[in-house]
């Protein structure tokens, strides 16, 4: 398989990313949490936008959680 | 252009005993099984195994496996770098199966004994292994014992293996031994080790055995792990303090395992898995398989978040 085209979804520093090929050769190894791979970046974003609206809903699940506690 | 394996006799590295994912209707999701396996071989992985044990096999009907096999050529994965789990007890649907997957590039063949009217006689597990063989009647592809003793009473035992090298040298290839009890591996290993590809499919023997291969469900989650344990190194710890304990490759194993506990493996698998991928869907599992109950789900998905999944794994 060639991934020299393709894009990742990473969690870097408590982030969602969805960053190339390239750029992602360019992190340290260590840096980040890759996620997933995907063939273009229309699909990569299409998830990025996925988890970024789970974070969004679980976080409203946890201050409604405050609000009633 | 055909494919060899001929020149490549002994399997080597981390062959994942890829995790089946499922639409709510049961069916195999042909995308999130391609989409999975990519993400496996961007972390290094270069073969896979699917339909094995953790794969579900024995669940998925013969043109299951050939409808997700051509979908996986289609998407980029090489026949060469599949072991395809056989399962069937008609004798009739292992020839077929093979065949068919042989004509689609698959070269290697993980095939268990019947699971029916065990306790077989050796004679009778010998008949059903040369019966394949000869009715399969191809001769460039290998076929992979797996040994279901320790998970369902279908052991293939030394002397019928034995039996079967020497009649087929060059289509029995290896031994997977589902068995969790490293010395039963270890035995197969000593007998037979120089001339079959013995491995273990229980991760924390894999530290012991040092086999040159292994079929593994856990490398569905950590790969990295599993490949730093088979090449018997240990990964570099980013953060090093003085006094602080470096951690091997197996100790992840054994706290991933000790993480699943007595949960039902492939079904807890596959639930960890729908949390690193934050895909509920990934959680179908197909029965016999049963669902993790509301009560497991929380402990779990609190213990996988400690587990802190790193980078490099």
């Amino acid at each position: 398989m060639n991934f020299q085209n393709t894009w990742y979804v990473i969690e870097r520093k408590n982030k969602y990313e969805a960053v190339s090929h390239n750029d992602l050769s360019a992190l340290s190894p260590d840096s980040f949490v890759m996620l997933q791979n995907f063939n273009t970046h229309q699909e990569a974003l299409s998830e990025l936008r996925r988890l970024i609206h789970l974070e969004i809903q679980d976080t409203m699940k946890k201050i409604d959680g405050l609000h009633k506690s | 252009m055909p494919i060899s394996v001929a020149a490549s006799k002994k399997p080597v590295g981390v062959w994942p005993d890829v995790l089946t994912p499922l639409q709510p209707n049961l069916t195999i999701d042909l995308p999130k099984l391609a989409a999975h396996i990519r993400n496996l071989a961007v972390k290094g992985v270069e073969h896979v195994t699917l339909f094995g044990y953790a794969g579900e096999g024995p669940s998925f009907a013969a043109d299951e496996k050939l409808e997700a096999l051509a979908y996986l050529l289609k998407s980029g994965v090489e026949g060469s770098d599949i072991l395809l789990g056989v399962n069937a007890s008609p004798l009739v649907d292992v020839v077929r199966l093979i065949q068919q997957a042989h004509a689609l590039g698959v070269r290697r063949f993980l095939v268990a004994p019947p699971l029916h009217y065990q306790p077989l006689s050796n004679s009778a597990l010998l008949d059903f292994f040369e019966q394949v063989i000869t009715k399969v009647n191809l001769a460039d592809w290998q076929l992979y014992v797996h040994d279901l003793g320790g998970v369902s009473h279908a052991d293939v035992p030394e002397a019928v293996l034995t039996e079967l090298i020497r009649m087929f040298p060059l289509i029995l290839v290896g031994v997977v031994d589902q068995d969790p009890h490293g010395s039963h591996t270890l035995d197969i290993m000593r007998s037979l080790g120089t001339q079959l590809g013995v491995t273990s499919c229980h991760e924390p023997n894999l530290q012991l055995l040092k086999p040159t291969w292994a079929v593994s469900a856990l490398a569905n989650l950590i790969p990295g792990v599993v490949k730093h344990v088979l090449a018997h190194d240990v990964p570099v710890q980013a953060t090093q303090m003085s006094g602080m304990k470096i951690k091997q490759p197996d100790d992840r194993i054994v706290e991933l395992m000790a993480l699943l506990g007595d949960h039902p493996p492939i079904t807890a698998l596959k639930f960890l898995l729908s949390q690193h991928y934050r895909l509920a869907d990934w959680e179908h599992v197909r029965p016999p398989q049963g669902r993790l109950s509301a009560q497991a789900r929380e402990p779990l998905m609190k213990a996988f978040k400690t587990f802190n999944l790193l980078p490099s794994e």
